[in-house]
């Protein structure tokens, strides 16, 4: 607990909401039914687990920011590979080296078991599933995949395939970084950077082809004074409102066509002025929100944010150009 | 058993939750209420006990506790991917053409859970600082409904200091999760839907369950009605603990 690097450790609470949408494509597809969109079939609502958003931050911060990441998987890129072997030494270290070295263990906590040890941090960087502002429907679409099998004498013949995609699907997630938990695994504000730089920029970056197309839209993270304090359900109190209200939710396509009603959240906000050090946030400007009946552009609801004084302050990830490495 | 004086209590809820079913590995099922090793972790997490600390706390001769299912109780399977431990533990043994190690596996949620709980404990200075948690609104880890994506939030109803014991032989109307060795369940009107679980209610420190009790609720958050059982009232509610 001595090295330069705990210097700006997380000391309060904050409350994060990430919104993201996503446009004939699939956020997260399910291993056990043929990678198609998680929907809630009773409620039409299209679910991405918090695996696959930590997914994306560790891949981020890996490729673009040149993190160590510890939960990783190994692709065949010739001498940056470990053996497990390798990697079971690294095990070698201690929980504070390991801690030390890796960026998403600090943030996200592991439970590690090999013969000799077991270390368990709670991760001070939780999220909730992630879930559709409105009712998705799938589509399905024909194609044809050509595999580049060997010595195969007719290489025009292809594999029909069939893909579920979403039309649009605008997701929200919710999480919380926890003070105490961040004393446990020496989780710094630096690390609160790069994760909101990883959330921003890595969901903006997944170029896979299933997730080619989302765009993050709104960040918010409200940091708190309080010691062992957050609202809560945060997230809970931003409603899609359609321009068209006659529309089904499953016609939406684009961003255009919702605003996001963040009365309820502002208000809440108001009630718990005290409590709040100071709010940051990042914004597409393609957003729309409504505030009290009023519409309220992209960067423009920094004003709304700005409560009694309470410091507000944009991220700036916006403008942000990764280099992969 | 000591007299039960204040009893505090709280809503708890979350978009999912699974309290997994010890008995069940390869596709894990999930108990309908929190159980008492659940519940025990929950109140842990709010106080910031350290793991494996708190085990005492929650002997069955230091904590009464009772559950109400507030909200209809539904259930969703969603598939998540494991690594699957025959063929490493690691995410780095995951490469690329090898057989995978990853073990997609279908666990149950409950969807929208909610429940109220109520809770004495015999160590007063516990309880009152349980009690300023509550009240303030304040958790010192991040609770969780079984686990830890399944975030939690809570609501302090109150503390009741007159609890009153029903001394009654005759039917009455319990709004609690009920334990069936210790109530006589009568049913006399049609469309419950009435579930039995076996739920631990207690673990040691070697986070062994040392005890498994039946319990009987309503699947859809109506009341039951029980006769030859201790019943509370608390607040204008009739309370069984467990």
């Amino acid at each position: 607990m001595n090295e330069i690097e705990h210097k700006n450790r997380v000391v309060n609470r904050s409350e994060l909401v990430f919104i993201y949408d996503i446009k004939d494509a699939n956020p997260n597809g399910d291993p056990m039914d043929e990678n198609k969109p998680r929907i809630d079939e009773e409620t039409g609502i299209n679910i991405v687990t918090d695996v696959r958003l930590k997914r994306t931050i560790r891949d981020y911060l890996h490729n673009f920011r040149k993190q160590a990441i510890f939960i990783k998987e190994e692709t065949k890129e010739e001498g940056i590979q470990k053996t497990r072997e390798e990697r079971l030494k690294e095990l070698k270290k201690d929980g504070k080296q390991l801690l030390r070295d890796y960026i998403d263990l600090r943030l996200f906590g592991a439970t590690i078991a090999v013969k000799d040890m077991r270390m368990t941090w709670i991760g001070p960087v939780q999220f909730r599933f992630g879930r559709s502002l409105h009712k998705v429907e799938p589509k399905t679409i024909k194609g044809t995949t050509v595999m580049p099998a060997e010595e195969k004498k007719e290489k025009k013949a292809g594999t029909f395939t069939e893909t579920q995609i979403l039309p649009y699907s605008l997701i929200c997630f919710y999480g919380i970084i926890n003070e105490n938990a961040a004393e446990t695994t020496n989780l710094s504000e630096e690390d609160i950077d790069l994760l909101l730089d990883g959330i921003w920029n890595g969901t903006k970056n997944l170029i896979t082809r299933s997730k080619v197309g989302q765009i993050p839209r709104f960040l918010l993270r409200v940091v708190y004074k309080e010691k062992n304090y957050h609202i809560g359900d945060l997230e809970k109190k931003i409603k899609l409102v359609k321009l068209d209200s006659s529309k089904d939710d499953k016609a939406i396509r684009d961003i255009s066509e919702i605003k996001l009603d963040v009365r309820e959240m502002i208000n809440t906000l108001k009630e718990n002025k005290d409590r709040i050090e100071k709010i940051e946030y990042e914004v597409n400007s393609d957003v729309v929100f409504l505030v009290n009946g009023e519409d309220v552009k992209g960067a423009q609801i920094e004003d709304k944010l700005k409560i009694d004084g309470i410091p507000v302050e944009r991220l700036g990830l916006e403008t942000v150009k990764p280099k992969e490495k | 058993m000591q007299q039960i004086d204040k009893v505090l209590v709280f809503d708890i809820w979350g978009d999912f939750a699974h309290f997994r079913r010890i008995e069940t590995t390869t596709s894990p099922l999930t108990y309908s209420i929190p159980t008492g090793t659940a519940l025990s972790g929950i109140v842990s997490a709010i106080l910031g006990q350290e793991r494996d600390s708190y085990y005492n706390v929650f002997h069955p001769e230091n904590v009464r506790w009772a559950v109400r299912v507030l909200h209809p109780l539904k259930k969703i399977r969603i598939n998540i991917n494991l690594i699957n431990t025959k063929l490493g533990f690691y995410l780095w043994d995951i490469i690329q053409g090898k057989e995978q190690p990853r073990s997609p596996t279908p666990f149950e949620f409950l969807k929208e859970p909610k429940y109220r709980i109520y809770i004495w404990l015999k160590d007063k200075e516990l309880q009152n600082k349980l009690k300023k948690y509550l009240q303030n609104h304040q958790s010192f880890y991040t609770p969780y409904l079984g686990i830890s994506e399944l975030i939690a939030n809570f609501n302090f109803v109150g503390e009741f200091d007159n609890v009153i014991e029903l001394k009654s032989k005759n039917k009455e109307e319990v709004h609690t999760v009920i334990r069936k060795d210790r109530s006589t369940l009568i049913v006399d009107e049609e469309g419950l839907h009435i579930v039995k679980e076996r739920i631990p209610l207690f673990m040691d420190s070697n986070r062994v369950v040392r005890e498994y009790v039946d319990v009987f609720f309503e699947a859809n958050a109506k009341p039951l009605k029980v006769k030859d059982t201790s019943i509370y009232r608390i607040g204008n509610e009739n309370v069984v603990f467990i």
